[in-house]
């Protein structure tokens, strides 16, 4: 349906009434007018007809027609009748319209027979003569007794007929001009009505588009104020309604975001509705950019895949695990269904736990059995075959001999510097457990000069210089022994592994909350892939060339647990082909 | 283009990249296998084989019938043009990786026998290749496909000096001749997924772009295959 403005809903029947209204009170005072007229002049031309039919007595009785003829004229003049006079046998005697002798017979005109038989004849008839409706009155003149003549007077209709059109003329131009009125009218009903309406409006569109409400003022149409006011309480309601759902959903999504745990949901098209940020930061992906994507777009994981659409296939809970390849994480994912209002399925939603820790504990255990077995077997499946051949009894040659019993021994102490280094990381790691071994505050610069000593020898060999930079006032809570013990430890790696002619730094720093003890080297580095497994047991950057300089592969995991039981730590910086430096961090203050 | 055939399109793009995933997964696997000696792996990488196969059947019969039904032009065109190339470079990348488990288990089971060449490095670099060609494909990113290509000399040149290491090896002992041989089919293998890698990357400029340099690197490529050999 068109929609029209209030004021065409409002005008077009107002008009309408009003011309009802006006077109009856026309129609009947057109024929009340008409009426009044017709018997007013009807009236009229009697009276006439009585006061001049004796003026044609002279005329009648000498029968002179052109006297009678002049005579019509005159009185047709004066008196704006037509004036007409007949004799007894119907010849017309005189007329003031027309020639007499040219006019027919007129004896047998209604109004001519009626005067003849009552009196008086009035009669409203078409004039053959004048070819116009005319009204007419005859009246018989009698001269002693004897009628000789009839006079007639007659007017056109139509001059009563000109004076309603004019009538009518002035009832359309007053419509006219009421019907500009009513339009006036209208529109100031109109707009007194629409204007409220209008601020509703205006009001009710910025609160739909999310703005502020504004309070609607009351207004004098009581109608539309119970609107106002019913609208109010609306908004009101509505607003406590929409704070009331956005808390809820602050709350929530604080929950969600907050969640250690990642967290993600898909819609059944497998798009991405949901992301914490814990899983943002875990598929390095950004919120923004990648809701609404499809999940393949945004994590392509083979795994997190089979996951998600067993949940939207599956009733149950699934649980699934997940590796990442490129961040190399385990995670185990958890999914679920996610139900509409309705009971049917939308999506899914998948809550991943880092497991990585857990599978590097578990890998590396697993990997330190295998290790300890292998490291120990080496030496014994030479001390083993060394000592069958000697016992065969083959070998005669006491050169021979001694070179086996050389080798035996070598690999025998090899087989005990790794079986006390591992003790020594068992008993670190116990008493770190236990609290049994005691802390004193002593001189840092003391363990760095009693552990240079005992490494002197090697650095000799290799023409290695030792350079010391350390406050002798420095002092920390330590176990003497065991921080000697670590930096002797990265001392020795540092010689081992540095070409001769070059040099090794200690450098002991006192920062505010911590001492640094650094080793720096000016060795082949590191590449930086090994850095974060470097602290590990048996964990070998070279398999093959640090064995054959003669490490257990304990020496830094030792390191790393003397640094753990003071409460610090100890870190690694490292470029290949400049060197490497190793640090101690001890909490001190 | 009605909505009907955009929601076709996310449709394929999905199975065109879980394709892809398959593919990551595989190498990693097979990288497992090469490194951890975790033979259980194999199994599960010859079941991934297949269903590459049978997504890229799927995949082609899908995109067929897309350009029929919808008659695409330009971009979207080339988008499913380069889809089915795409799916080819992934489902042959899954041939090689099948290759590699063969040839693990016909020359590199040898009880005893020592590692010569870590192939972590290589395995890295290749699966990085693939997923950062991926990566270019879902972002239709351009700089982010020429990456991929660029990265390619470094697995050749991993490639190259794993030979030259491999070479060495086999003069000293030829007892283990067939351990060598297994290790260079490996790492020949490794490096042709890289090769695969650059193939989608050029398609994905192809795609981006509309400019085909197919040929343009293949000239460089057998250049630098020249000098190395």
């Amino acid at each position: 349906m068109k929609k029209k403005r209030l004021i065409w809903h409002i005008y077009p029947s107002f008009v309408l009434l009003l011309a009802l209204a006006m077109i009856s009170v026309a129609i009947s005072a057109s024929r009340i007018a008409h009426n009044f007229h017709y018997e007013r002049t009807e009236k009229e031309l009697t009276n006439a007809t009585y006061l001049i039919v004796e003026r044609f007595k002279a005329g009648l009785i000498t029968n002179n027609t052109s006297e009678i003829n002049i005579l019509c004229q005159s009185l047709a003049r004066k008196t704006g009748y037509r004036v007409t006079v007949i004799l007894p046998s119907g010849v017309v005697a005189g007329d003031s319209e027309k020639d007499s002798a040219t006019m027919d017979n007129h004896g047998n005109r209604e109004e001519v027979l009626e005067a003849k038989a009552k009196g008086i004849g009035q009669f409203k008839r078409y004039s053959n003569t004048l070819k116009e409706e005319m009204l007419y009155v005859a009246m018989p003149l009698t001269i002693g007794g004897e009628p000789k003549g009839i006079v007639r007077t007659s007017l056109s209709l139509a001059k009563i007929d000109e004076a309603l059109v004019q009538m009518w003329w002035k009832i359309f131009l007053a419509g006219l001009i009421i019907a500009l009125i009513a339009v006036l009218a209208t529109a100031l009903i109109s707009r007194r009505i629409s204007r409220p309406l209008e601020q509703i409006r205006l009001s009710g569109k910025s609160f739909g588009q999310g703005g502020q409400y504004e309070k609607l003022l009351s207004c004098s149409i009581s109608e539309v104020d119970f609107l106002i006011h019913t609208l109010n309480i609306m908004a009101d309601q509505l607003n406590a309604r929409i704070s009331t759902i956005k808390r809820q959903h602050d709350e929530q999504s604080a929950i969600f975001s907050c969640m250690v745990e990642s967290v993600l949901a898909v819609d059944g098209e497998k798009n991405l509705i949901r992301i914490n940020k814990s899983a943002e930061k875990l598929f390095q992906v950004d919120a923004a950019s990648s809701l609404e994507k499809n999940i393949m777009e945004v994590i392509r994981n083979v795994d997190l895949l089979e996951l998600i659409s067993r949940s939207l296939a599956g009733s149950d809970t699934q649980e699934m695990e997940i590796f990442l390849s490129d961040t190399d994480r385990y995670l185990l994912g958890t999914g679920s269904a996610l139900h509409g209002p309705d009971g049917q399925r939308v999506g899914a939603v998948i809550v991943l736990n880092d497991i990585t820790r857990l599978r590097k504990m578990e890998r590396m255990r697993r990997d330190f059995i295998a290790d300890v077995s292998h490291e120990l077997n080496t030496p014994i499946t030479s001390i083993l075959g060394f000592t069958a051949t000697l016992r065969d009894g083959t070998v005669d040659n006491t050169a021979d001999q001694k070179r086996f019993l050389d080798i035996i021994h070598k690999q025998s102490n090899r087989l005990k510097a790794i079986v006390e280094d591992l003790l020594a990381l068992s008993s670190i790691e116990d008493s770190t457990e236990k609290g049994e071994i005691e802390l004193e505050e002593n001189h840092i610069a003391a363990a760095i000069h009693s552990a240079v000593q005992v490494c002197q020898t090697a650095a000799t060999e290799k023409n290695i210089q030792i350079e010391i930079s350390c406050a002798e006032t420095l002092k920390a809570n330590i176990n003497l022994s065991l921080m000697q013990q670590a930096i002797i430890n990265l001392v020795h790696n540092a010689i081992k592994f540095s070409e001769p002619g070059t040099k090794v730094e200690i450098i002991a720093e006192n920062f505010d909350t911590e001492i640094a003890i650094h080793v720096r080297d000016q060795g082949p580095g590191i590449a930086q892939k090994h850095l974060s497994r470097l602290f590990e047991r048996f964990y070998r950057v070279d398999d093959s060339r640090s064995r054959s300089l003669g490490g257990t592969g304990l020496g830094l995991a030792i390191v790393k647990h003397i640094a753990r039981f003071h409460g610090g730590s100890v870190s690694v910086q490292s470029t290949v082909g400049e060197g490497s430096r190793f640090t101690i961090h001890l909490r001190c203050g | 283009m009605p909505v009907k055939f955009n929601a076709d399109l996310v449709k394929l793009k999905e199975k065109l990249l879980r394709m892809g995933a398959i593919a990551e997964k595989m190498i990693h696997n097979i990288s497992l296998v090469l490194i951890d000696e975790n033979m259980a792996l194999l199994d599960r990488i010859y079941e991934n084989e297949k269903e590459l196969d049978r997504l890229q059947i799927e995949l082609d019969e899908e995109t067929v019938k897309l350009i029929g039904i919808y008659a695409p032009v330009a971009g979207d065109l080339r988008l499913l043009l380069m889809v089915t190339r795409i799916n080819a470079e992934i489902e042959r990348i899954g041939d090689k990786v099948v290759d590699i488990g063969h040839i693990v288990g016909k020359f590199l089971q040898e009880k005893g026998s020592k590692k010569i060449i870590n192939f972590t490095h290589i395995a890295d670099d290749t699966q990085g290749m693939l997923r950062k060609a991926l990566n270019a494909f879902v972002n239709k990113s351009h700089s982010e496909a020429l990456a991929v290509i660029n990265a390619d000399d470094e697995v050749d040149q991993q490639t190259d000096q794993a030979f030259r290491v491999l070479f060495t090896h086999m003069l000293d002992n030829p007892q283990v001749i067939g351990y060598i041989l297994g290790q260079m089919l490996v790492a020949q293998a490794l490096e042709r997924i890289a090769d695969h890698a650059v193939n989608i990357a050029e398609d994905v400029i192809y795609m981006v772009k509309g400019e085909d340099i197919r040929h343009l690197d293949k000239v460089e490529e057998n250049n630098s295959d020249e000098h190395s050999s």
